[in-house]
Parts: structure tokens; C-alpha cells; sequence
């Protein structure tokens, strides 16, 4: 075990993996940057190069560009409200307003670090979990996943800052959405007006840059003004970048709980790490001191997704080096690269390959450590868009956009949809509608539904009487009932 | 001596008519070597990257640039299980043979029962060879109670996992279940994809699935096989029956056969509607040659393909087979698939 611990991690100081462990971040970090393109689109490439590559090369690179491609688009989604992945869509709704406040640094550095820090977690819990994990991957059927959605679908009227009753409609709305395309299970298709490009449903990236990047652009031309509200005193970057870092310090109780669900939430095949991050945003809001400024820059709602992001991929990593089972659809990618390899994930493979293994480890490590440095030493540079003019920056940046929506899947039917939903995005948006409650619904809609379906046939209508089912909608209602239990409490006694 | 003459002018003229033909077949070739070199083939995958039939696509890319002198880039176009890719081909084709596409499985098929979103004539493709075929059967999880398709006759209720009934392996579970004669079979359907086909079977939450045998051969493998949904047994397991071996009532044996027919076509190469003859036929010559590349052999085989290459032009006959069904046939196939087991 030791020698292997060593032989495996001391690979990553050969001057090849070195160098190539740079690059890889390098351009997992543009990839994320890029909306539309991720660490998948990166590690799809990138594949086919890895043929009679050393494997330990080969997979220090894939890995190394994947963990980072968070990072780069943490980046993006603070300072100009562009999720740079659809990971970073929760990081814009108290990332950007602290960029408007001003507080582009701090909000850039508590998103970093958080990440970087989430990241390094997420990869320990990996190592230890190693053995656990198969009782984990079995416990969780159909109805665990369900009711775990279901623990975010209640998110949707506490996410946004608006009133319930607004935060609800928008919810059911996001669900509405998310039910067009082909009926899992029976393949009819649903709401598509016949056309063939919507048999696939809404697809995210389109959605999210509609939601909360184009009526952003908008606003900016409409105003013209910069993105930092003007007569804001700017603070020296590197000085506000230090205070962000040190948010998540202060708030490291939070750091590390996001961080845990979004190791939980990854690990459970089925559910995904777009999931994770706003159970892990819903969960900050719903425990915080002050819910009411959440949405208007509250650090804390950039900590809590940032956390969950970076350290879901340990946790997507689990089932996929121990069952060889992939946790998320990056990993369903990397097995395939393991393959090309002669490698095949699973028991025998981390007996025979435990070397190998514990790089990955260790690159996963490294690799969040020096992707948030690289974005730290930057960040300085990057904060000046804030202060452009929005007449030129934001036809810049809607030219990005969409091209994002474009390069999802090369098809310009999706730029034309994500224009529609814009439309719908910045109604919202101007009526004071919830984007983050409409977005959950639209996220979670598809997974609960079919998670559902399955469950009902699978078990009948007794599948909620399973333990960990029981234990999960238990924590769903403490969770939401909570705080207006407590607002009431606190009255009577006033 | 004028009979003889003629004779002699008659067989001057057909091998002049010869030459000439093989000439213009060889000058035919020619052209279209001489048309693709140095220009951009495009290899349309209607997935999105990192699935089994992209990685196979950017495996194979790089080979037939080489064949064909030219750059080869893979373009993904996912969206209705490959159907979107294929629409898009069939109404807007691009005829001048620098598209090509890597059609999803039971294509011909998802014609045949007209499932909903297919907006294409599958015959009028320009079938250039099928790569690769995959190779179905009933698994069960590896630590289930199940030792033959008999103790699946035996329950109550058998669950059979699925994707969806549209999906390549839909069909084939449903008539596993006809087959098998498991009238009281539940079809839970809905799983996103194998990962999670695997992990219902494993845990039990439905007693079947249909799958590839990629599935159960693997190391540490969570299913294992109890019966090919296949003509043929396979030499992997030489022990387990094929569902043909079952006695099938002569109905459930024709709708079998159209299934299997449906499916032959497999992972296979095809053109856009309307692509030059002599261009289809040099494509067809080149994949030819990619598919016995030993390069491209060997990164199939670690990548965890089975390359089992089928000429276009039989390629394109069952694709005919397939789609030529029967409106009474058609009918029965939908019945059985979307109404009897619901």
C-alpha cells in the first residue's frame, strides 16, 4: 500500500508529467472558461491523442484538464454573469452582484479558494471512501435518487430573493420546460412542435446562458453603464482577493458541508454534479443567518456551490475507480479513455494498479491547487472587464454567448432557443420572477420525473418505505420547515 | 468468312466495350481519389462526444484521412437518440459526398415501427459499410438467484430493466419477454443509461436487462449472460442458448426475425440522400481497406469494439429487408411494443 502510495505519486514529478500536467490546465481552464465548451468536450478531444501515450501521461492530462474546468468557469460566471459550465450556474447569484458591488476580488477569491480547497477535499474523501464504496453505490436505488432530487426540487421557492408565491410559479415553469423532448421510457415525444431539434429536450447550456447571462447583456446595453455600479470605491485587487480567500476561512463550517454534498451528490450515479451544486446553494440559504441578502452578494452563496462543484468530481471519481462505473458523464468519457489504455476500472483494477490510481489522486490535488493559482495570479487583469463600458463589452460578450450555445452540440437551432428563452429570462428578470427557482425546476424536473417512473414501476406505491428514503424526506422537511417554525416560535415569545 | 469476320468485329467490340468500361471504372475511381485529396471530410456523430459510438468515430477518423488523403473531422450532432442528426442529413443533404455519418443502431428499424420523430426514408442513405454490430443478451445481475431463463418462467412478476422502447436494446427486451413466453413481465422502463441498467440489475430492483456481452465479459462484471438475442451462438459462450433455439410460436419467430434484420445495419457509415454513384462505390472500395487497417484493429480491440465489418451493399440489402415490412406487420410490431406489456 505504501509502495504504491509512493511509487504512484512520485510520477507526478517526472519533468513529461510535469509539463503536461500544464498545459492540461491551461486548457481546462480556457475550456471552462468557455461557455459551452467543458473539461467533457477537452477530455472527448483529447482522447484519441492518448493512443500509445504512457498511460500515467495519458491520464494526468485528462484529469488534470477536467478538475480544472470548474475553476475557469467560476471565473466568468463572477465577473460577468456567464456560467462558464453549467457547475458555475448557482455561482452567478451572489458572485455577480458582489462584482457590481464592487467587490469583484472577493468574490473571485472566496470562489477560487473555495473551489481549490473544495477540490483537495473532495479528492481525500475520494482516497478514504475507496473501500466504502460500494455499499454507498448499492444503497442508492431508484428511490434513494428520487427523494434526493426531490430534496432539491423543495429548493425552489427558498433559492431566489423574490416571495414564495413568485419563487413557486417560476419553479413550475422550470418544470414545465424541462419536460419537453421524449418521454424517458416510452420515447413519445412531448411539447416539441414537431420539430426534431427539440426531441431532445431544452438542453443546458442554451438554458443557462438564457436565464442568467443574456438578460444581463441586455441591462448593460440598455444602461450603458460598466458592470461595477459607478462612484464604487474599488479596492486594491490583490488586497480584496486576500479578503475573499479569507471568507472561506471564516466560513469553513459551511465550506466543508457544501463540500461533503457535493462529494455525496456525486457519487450517487444518475444524479450529476449540475444537481450538486444547487442542493449545496439551497442548503447554505436555508442555513444561513441572514437568508434575505442572499442573491444580493452574500459571499456565502459563492463558498457554498463553488465548494460543491470542484469536490463533487472525488466524488463522481468513486464509483467510477472502484465499480468502474461512471458517477457522471465526464467519467463515462475517462473510462473510455481508460480502456483505450488496457486499463478497465473496477476491484481488480485498483488491487493490480493501485500506483495508478493514487496519481490520479495526486493530480487531482495538484491540479485544483495550481488551476485556482493560475486564476488568482490573473484575476487582477480579468476584474478590469467590469470597468468597461457596457455599449463594448456587451456585444463582445453576447458574441461569446452565442457561440457558447452554438459549439454545445454544433447546431444553430440551439442559438435561436437560448434567443427565445431570453426573452423569457428578461421578462423574468424585469417582473421580478425567480431565475435561480426556474432553473431548479428546470434542472431537477427531467431526473424526478424519471426517477419517479422508475421507482412507481420498479417497487409499486410503497418505494418511499425504504430506510434511507424515510431518512432523506425527514431532513427535506426540517430543512424547509425550520426557519418559519423558528420565525414563529420567536414572535410568540415577542 | 464474313461470318467469321463479324464474329472477329463482334469480339473486338466487346472487349472495346470492356476496356472501356473498365476504364472508365478505373478513371471513375480515379476521379473521386483525385476529389477527396487534400479536401475536409466531414464525419457527422448524432451523439454527444465520449459515448461508445464518438470514441469509436475519432478512432477511425484518423485512419480513413489516411486512406482517403484527406483531413477527416468529427463533428457531433446529438439530440432523439441519433434521429436529429439523421433528420437534418435527410433534409438538407449535402451531395457532394464530403458528409459523412456514423448512423445510430436499428436505424431501419426505428423506420419500420415509426417511431416517433423519424422524419426519413432509411433506404435512401448511401450505406457505405457497417463497422460494427453489437451482440445482445439477457443478463441478470451476477449475484441474482437466476442460473437459466427457467428461473425467470418460475416468478411471479419478472421485471425487465430498459432505457426505452425506442432505444436500440428496447426491442430486443420486449421480445426476450415473447420469446420467453413471460406473459405476466413488468417493463421498467426510464433508465438514463447502461450504468445505471447495470447497477438495477445488480442491486435487484428489476430481475433483467438486455444488453451487449461487452457488458458481462468485463473484469469484475456486475450481470451475467443467460441467453443470446442473437441468430448465432457465440464463441465467448459457447454453453448459452440463442433465443432462436427457443421454441417460438411462428408470429413471435417472423417479428424476431425483423428485429434482428433491423439491427443488422448496426454502427454503420453512410452518406446524405443523393451522393454520386462512383463516389459512393470508392467510399465503399476505401472503408473496405480502413476496417482490415491493423492499426485501426488494434484501437478498436483495446477501445473494446468487436469488429465485425459488413459490406455496404449488404448493409443497404437488410436495410431494404427491414423497412419493407408488412402495414399488418407494422401494426402488430407497435402493439406488442408499446401497448401489451403497459
Amino acid at each position: 500500500m505504501t509502495d504504491s502510495i509512493i511509487q504512484g505519486l512520485s510520477v507526478l514529478f517526472q519533468p513529461a508529467i510535469m509539463v503536461g500536467m500544464f498545459f492540461a490546465i491551461l486548457g481546462g481552464l480556457i475550456f471552462g472558461l468557455l461557455p459551452g465548451l467543458s473539461g467533457l468536450t477537452f477530455m472527448a478531444i483529447f482522447i484519441p491523442f492518448t493512443w500509445g501515450m504512457d498511460p500515467f501521461l495519458a491520464m494526468t492530462i485528462l484529469v488534470a484538464a477536467y478538475a480544472v474546468s470548474c475553476t475557469g468557469g467560476s471565473v466568468t460566471a463572477v465577473l460577468v454573469n456567464v456560467p462558464g459550465t453549467p457547475a458555475n450556474a448557482a455561482t452567478v447569484l451572489d458572485g455577480f452582484p458582489l462584482t457590481q458591488q464592487g467587490h469583484a476580488g472577493r468574490a473571485l477569491g472566496a470562489a477560487l479558494f473555495a473551489s481549490a480547497s473544495g477540490g483537495v477535499l473532495g479528492t481525500l474523501v475520494l482516497a478514504l471512501l475507496i473501500p466504502a464504496v460500494t455499499p454507498i453505490v448499492m444503497a442508492f436505488g431508484s428511490p434513494e435518487s428520487f427523494f434526493l432530487i426531490f430534496m432539491g426540487l423543495s429548493f425552489i421557492a427558498v433559492v431566489g430573493q423574490e416571495s414564495k408565491l413568485k419563487g413557486s410559479i417560476s419553479g413550475l415553469l422550470g418544470l414545465l420546460v424541462a419536460f419537453i423532448g421524449y418521454h424517458d421510457g416510452t420515447g413519445v415525444a412531448r411539447f416539441t412542435f414537431g420539430t426534431s431539434f427539440l426531441l431532445d429536450g431544452v438542453k443546458i447550456v442554451p438554458c443557462a446562458l438564457a436565464v442568467f447571462a443574456v438578460p444581463e447583456m441586455i441591462n448593460l446595453l440598455i444602461t450603458g453603464r460598466t458592470i461595477v455600479e459607478e462612484r464604487t470605491v474599488v479596492q486594491a485587487p490583490f488586497a480584496d482577493i486576500w479578503e475573499g480567500m479569507k471568507d472561506v476561512y471564516r466560513h469553513w463550517w459551511l465550506h466543508l458541508r457544501a463540500t461533503a454534498l457535493g462529494v455525496f451528490v456525486g457519487i450517487v450515479p444518475g444524479v450529476g454534479g449540475d444537481v450538486a451544486v444547487w442542493v449545496a446553494y439551497g442548503h447554505a440559504k436555508t442555513t444561513a443567518k441572514h437568508p434575505e441578502t442572499f442573491g444580493f452578494g452574500n459571499i456565502e452563496g459563492v463558498i457554498a456551490p463553488e465548494s460543491a462543484n470542484n469536490g463533487k468530481e472525488g466524488g463522481a471519481m468513486l464509483p467510477t475507480l472502484a465499480l468502474g462505473i461512471p458517477g457522471s458523464a465526464g467519467m463515462a468519457v475517462l473510462l473510455g479513455a481508460f480502456l483505450i489504455q488496457g486499463l478497465q476500472p473496477g476491484p481488480t483494477f485498483l488491487v493490480e494498479h493501485m500506483d495508478m490510481a493514487w496519481t490520479i489522486i495526486g493530480v487531482l490535488v495538484v491540479a485544483n491547487i495550481v488551476g485556482a493559482a493560475i486564476c488568482l495570479v490573473i484575476a487582477p487583469q480579468l476584474i478590469k472587464v467590469t470597468r468597461m463600458r457596457g455599449q463594448l463589452l456587451a456585444p463582445f460578450l453576447l458574441c461569446i454567448i452565442a457561440l457558447g450555445a452554438y459549439s454545445y452540440r454544433n447546431s444553430l437551432d440551439d442559438v435561436f432557443l437560448m434567443l427565445v428563452l431570453s426573452f423569457l429570462g428578461w421578462t423574468m428578470r424585469q417582473l421580478g420572477y425567480s431565475r435561480p427557482g426556474f432553473f431548479l425546476g428546470y434542472v431537477l424536473g427531467g431526473l424526478a420525473e424519471r426517477y419517479f417512473g422508475i421507482s412507481a414501476l420498479a417497487h409499486g406505491w410503497k418505494f418511499f418505505l425504504t430506510p434511507i428514503s424515510l431518512v432523506i424526506i425527514a431532513i427535506t422537511i426540517f430543512s424547509i420547515s425550520f426557519q418559519p417554525i423558528a420565525d414563529y416560535l420567536k414572535r410568540r415569545k415577542a | 468468312m464474313k461470318i467469321k469476320q463479324s464474329w472477329k468485329s463482334c469480339l473486338l467490340i466487346a472487349l472495346g466495350a470492356i476496356f472501356f468500361l473498365g476504364a472508365s471504372s478505373a478513371s471513375a475511381a480515379q476521379d473521386a481519389a483525385a476529389f477527396y485529396r487534400g479536401k475536409t471530410v466531414r464525419l457527422v456523430v448524432p451523439f454527444t462526444p465520449g459515448g461508445g459510438t464518438d470514441l469509436h468515430a475519432r478512432l477511425l477518423a484518423p485512419v480513413l484521412a489516411k486512406y482517403l488523403k484527406s483531413t477527416v473531422v468529427v463533428i457531433n450532432k446529438p439530440g432523439g437518440g441519433g434521429l436529429v442528426a439523421m433528420n437534418d442529413l435527410y433534409d438538407a443533404p449535402r451531395t457532394d459526398g464530403l458528409t459523412l455519418a456514423v448512423s445510430p443502431e436499428g436505424l431501419p428499424f426505428a423506420q419500420a415501427i415509426k417511431a416517433s420523430g423519424v422524419r426519413f426514408d432509411a433506404r435512401k442513405f448511401g450505406w457505405i459499410i457497417s463497422l460494427y454490430k453489437d451482440y445482445r443478451c439477457v443478463l441478470v445481475g451476477v449475484d441474482s438467484p437466476y442460473k437459466s431463463v427457467e428461473d425467470l418462467r418460475k416468478l411471479k412478476q419478472p421485471k425487465a430493466a430498459i432505457t426505452a422502447v425506442t432505444s436500440p436494446a428496447g426491442p430486443t427486451t420486449i421480445f426476450a419477454i415473447e420469446a420467453l413466453g413471460l406473459n405476466n413481465a413488468k417493463i421498467v422502463a426510464g433508465y438514463p443509461g447502461s450504468t445505471e441498467l447495470l447497477l438495477a440489475v445488480k442491486r435487484q430492483e428489476a430481475d433483467f436487462t438486455v444488453m451487449t456481452k461487452s457488458h458481462a465479459l468485463r473484469k469484475d462484471a456486475l450481470v451475467r449472460p443467460l441467453l443470446a438475442m442473437e441468430e448465432k451462438r457465440t464463441p465467448d459462450y459457447p454453453n448459452m442458448p440463442t433465443v432462436t433455439e427457443l421454441g417460438m410460436n411462428p408470429e413471435t419467430k417472423k417479428m424476431m426475425e425483423i428485429i434482428l434484420m433491423g439491427q443488422t445495419s448496426g454502427r454503420a457509415i453512410v452518406t446524405p440522400p443523393g451522393v454520386a454513384k462512383e463516389k459512393i462505390a470508392f467510399l465503399r472500395k476505401v472503408l473496405e481497406s480502413v476496417v482490415n487497417d491493423q492499426d485501426y484493429l488494434k484501437k478498436v480491440e483495446k477501445a473494446g469494439f468487436f469488429s465485425e465489418p459488413l459490406s455496404g451493399e449488404k448493409t443497404a440489402a437488410s436495410v431494404e429487408k427491414a423497412v419493407n415490412i408488412t402495414p399488418a406487420e407494422g401494426k402488430r410490431l407497435q402493439q406488442i411494443l408499446f401497448e401489451k406489456y403497459f
